[in-house]
């Protein structure tokens, strides 16, 4: 099998993830009764694996990828987690102090992602300010 | 950062792709380069001077040197 390169890797395996992850997450939600309560960490495991391989795939395209690659990449994790964490925090405060609508804080990480697909269309340069 | 990069690798009839191959970069980082949108590190910069033979100064002109007058 020819080696693909960083970026082929990460959007093929990236999409191979985000189809296991829509298969693995419904059903788990829908047939959370039916799972023996002493069991059911396997499940939370399950849905967590496909996850935390898709931030192994980041890591693995930024360790393969050049500098220039390397540094947007980290540009649009940064500008990603700054969209999220105050998202997240006004939304978690709000839900403290007004009843509304309780999402599961799971759903931070397929929101995180939806995100980061959304930033890597506006930053794709390394460009930084200098003294030029 | 301004540079010579792309009249460089034309001068030398190559392409983004066979340029980014010699360097160990990729061509989107060429691409990059030549349009001012990544500033490369010492070592990049150093490779690309040993590729064209030239000192790194000479592609990459440094901003911060003050212009003497002649």
């Amino acid at each position: 099998m020819p080696k693909l390169s960083p970026n082929t890797e990460y959007a093929v395996v990236g999409v191979l993830l985000s189809v296991l992850i829509a298969i693995l997450y419904v059903p788990v939600l829908f047939v959370k009764g039916l799972i023996p309560a002493d069991m059911r960490w396997i499940a939370g495991a399950l849905l967590a694996a496909p996850f935390l391989a898709m931030h192994y795939m980041v890591y693995r395209l930024m360790r393969r990828s050049d500098e220039f690659l390397r540094t947007v990449i980290a540009k649009r994790l940064i500008v990603t987690t700054l969209l999220m964490l105050p998202a997240t925090l006004v939304y978690g405060l709000t839900q403290t102090f007004v009843e509304g609508p309780v999402i599961p804080i799971t759903f931070a990480a397929p929101v995180f992602w939806v995100v980061f697909a959304v930033v890597c269309v506006f930053v794709h340069g390394s460009r930084v300010p200098t003294s030029e | 950062m301004k540079n010579t990069l792309r009249d460089l690798r034309t001068a030398r009839g190559w392409s983004q792709q066979e340029l980014g191959e010699a360097l160990g970069v990729s061509r989107q980082a060429v691409i990059a380069l030549e349009t001012e949108r990544h500033a490369p590190s010492l070592d990049l910069a150093y490779r690309i001077a040993a590729l064209f033979e030239k000192p790194a100064e000479e592609i990459f002109p440094n901003p911060h040197r003050k212009r003497t007058r002649r």
